[in-house]
């Protein structure tokens, strides 16, 4: 079949070109979509764990130096070293190390109400001194937020308190003579947020009962 | 076939060959995303193990008394932990149940319904049994 040269192409080829071309770009774009959105949940999805993550080593470091604090205790008697409810848990340790500030802070973990009827879980801190009048600040008191969006959460403590011998798991935590064998922390998130709370236990190091005078 | 050999146009088996090969090669690509989010939840199990068998270590010797035996519970469904404890065998001649305390190997494992995600083994010293 002989064409003449200068001929066009006919209706119907055009109409195969361009759905072959439409086809063609459908393809493409939606692959491009699926792999914008696969991208950006998967970066969602990392975060928000590292922020769990992340706020769970904090509490951790600060809450297991709690034993530095036990010297500190017999200085000052009118200093509580440790108190804890379910909603705060207020105790001295020091900074961690790679903040590089000497000495010791009282700090504050709270859970406090914030918007929409959800919690916000909150850390304080503020230079330890025995002489410290209550309700003053300096430069290197702080405060920030850890977790936000918390439909509930509660500390509760481990321990045996003086009078009763047996170690049970308690509401609260104030003028025992000894801190808790154990912290944790339950944390629920709303029903639509994807972020979980694992479960979280901190034994707070202290002199080891086999050791004694 | 000859002479107008440079303006022949594609025949149609080429076209469907060239379809064939974008769509394998969209395939594997549409392959990489979604495995790429697979290994994301597998990194955050993995990274949830981890603080989880933490959390159950310190559980130990407080919650869970340091003596010999296996302890075990699950967090839900698919999380399983195991705590396993064994009175540790040391070599040499002075052991150190010689000063009246006896050394524990606490090994905790935090596992799915396949395989163990995170297995965590530490010593500690506890009273003698």
């Amino acid at each position: 079949m002989t064409r003449d040269p200068e001929a066009g192409f006919t209706l119907v080829e055009l109409l195969v070109a361009l759905t072959l071309v439409g086809l063609m770009s459908v393809a493409i774009f939606g692959g491009l979509r699926f792999g914008t959105r696969t991208w950006e949940a998967g970066t969602q999805r990392s975060e928000e764990l590292n922020e769990v993550v992340l706020v769970q080593d904090l509490m951790r470091r600060h809450l297991v130096q709690l034993a530095a604090v036990d010297q500190v205790r017999r200085r000052s008697e009118e200093h509580p070293i440790f108190v804890g409810d379910g909603q705060s848990v207020s105790f001295v340790a020091p900074l961690s190390a790679h903040v590089g500030l000497d000495g010791l802070y009282q700090f504050e973990l709270a859970l406090e109400d914030g918007e929409d009827r959800e919690q916000n879980l909150i850390i304080r801190w503020q230079l330890y001194r025995a002489d410290r009048v209550p309700g003053t600040t300096s430069e290197l008191d702080g405060e920030r937020v850890l977790l936000e969006g918390i439909s509930e959460g509660e500390f509760s403590y481990f321990g045996a308190s003086e009078r009763r011998d047996e170690p049970a798991w308690r509401e609260t935590w104030s003028e025992q003579a000894q801190l808790p064998a154990l912290i944790a922390l339950e944390v629920a998130f709303p029903e639509d947020d994807r972020r979980k709370w694992p479960f979280f236990r901190v034994a707070p190091q202290r002199v080891p009962a086999l050791v004694r005078p | 076939m000859t002479g107008r050999a440079e303006n022949r146009g594609f025949t149609l088996l080429e076209v469907l060959i060239a379809f064939a090969i974008l769509a394998v090669s969209l395939g594997a690509i549409f392959q990489a995303f979604s495995s790429g989010l697979t290994q994301i939840s597998r990194a955050e199990r993995a990274a949830t193990a981890a603080l989880q068998a933490r959390s159950l270590m310190a559980e130990v010797g407080t919650v869970i008394p340091l003596a010999a035996g296996e302890t075990s519970g699950s967090f839900d469904d698919e999380i399983q932990w195991r705590i396993d404890i064994a009175p540790y065998e040391e070599g040499g001649e002075v052991g150190i149940q010689d000063f009246g305390v006896t050394l524990y190997e606490v090994k905790v494992v935090v596992s799915d319904d396949k395989r163990d995600i995170v297995s965590l083994k530490t010593l500690r010293l506890g009273e003698p049994p």
